[in-house]
């Protein structure tokens, strides 16, 4: 049901939780649905970390982005 | 300053401990001061709360996720009705999974909304696990044992149920004798009626109630601490 909510209101995730609309503007989203997608986010984004995709899909960024902290 | 909205959620391990006639005693407390409630009569099977309060009460459920926005998109508004929850044991695990999966507790300290949890204790180990759950879990909640006299020994449980940092030592309601018991539980009975009704200040039941209403006035005495205390670290 949050899924269904966040392809009605066509907004990406984060301006879901943030309970915003496509220009930034103040939304009514239900605060329910905001927090099992915050939850969701979470969940996926510490799967991402933890097979570092990053460093699958990106391997070339990544070595750039070390050297130039280096 | 601006006051924060209270949320009173009664609950408990076990049933019949008096769970509802809190609720209840809760609700038409601020109804005794012509201020606004919400009550939510969260129960899987039978409503009670809502037959006896049915102007001030809903029935909510958390079987499926529109019952859950129905519930806790009204607990979060700031809309300065102090609510009162009425949750049955049966549904303590999943109300408490929801919080804490829709981060309830950040999304209650960045409006201005103050939970507080009552949680009616019996000599039951049941209940002591859950308590300590409760305690465990939500160290950021207010939690606040509630010992109902007419649960049998249940003073000699105290130990179970220690005091809290934010909702401190218990509270306790007393006994009824079984006679006003079955008065005050016909359905279309109401304490404030009751009050506007009588004249004898001594009977049983207006004695209870004053006992009970102060056991309330001292719990919102509660919150308002929690809400001034950091403002009194920050100044001094």
């Amino acid at each position: 049901m949050a899924y269904e909510q966040v392809e009605v209101a066509s907004v990406p995730f984060l301006k879901f939780v943030a309970n915003k609309g496509l220009q930034d503007e103040a939304a009514n989203y239900s605060f329910v649905l905001r927090g099992y997608v915050r939850h969701w986010l979470g969940n996926v984004w510490a799967e991402f970390d933890r097979v570092k995709l990053i460093d699958m899909v990106a391997p070339e960024v990544q070595r750039k982005g070390a050297a130039r902290q280096a | 300053m601006q006051r924060r909205t209270p949320i009173f959620i009664v609950t408990s391990s076990r049933p019949r401990v008096g769970r509802t006639l809190i609720a209840r005693a809760l609700t038409e407390y601020f109804c005794a001061q012509n201020r606004p409630v919400a009550a939510f009569d969260v129960n899987p099977d039978e409503f009670k709360l809502i037959d006896h309060l049915p102007a001030y009460t809903a029935a909510a459920s958390l079987n499926d996720t529109r019952g859950e926005m129905a519930l806790f998109d009204q607990l979060v508004l700031e809309d300065a009705v102090p609510k009162v929850v009425d949750l049955s044991h049966q549904l303590v695990d999943r109300f408490f999974q929801v919080m804490q999966q829709i981060d309830f507790a950040t999304e209650v300290r960045r409006r201005a909304i103050a939970p507080m949890v009552l949680f009616v204790a019996d000599p039951d180990e049941r209940s002591r696990r859950g308590y300590a759950m409760l305690k465990e879990r939500f160290p950021d909640l207010p939690l606040v044992p509630v010992l109902n006299e007419h649960v049998q020994r249940v003073g000699a449980y105290r130990a179970n149920f220690p005091p809290t940092r934010l909702g401190g030592g218990p509270i306790s309601i007393p006994a009824l004798s079984p006679v006003v018991r079955s008065v005050v539980d016909r359905r279309n009975f109401s304490f404030v009626g009751y009050v506007q009704k009588t004249n004898d200040r001594t009977s049983e039941l207006y004695e209870w109630m004053g006992r009970v209403f102060i056991s309330f006035r001292e719990l919102e005495v509660r919150l308002l601490l929690g809400e001034i205390t950091p403002q009194l670290r920050h100044s001094a």
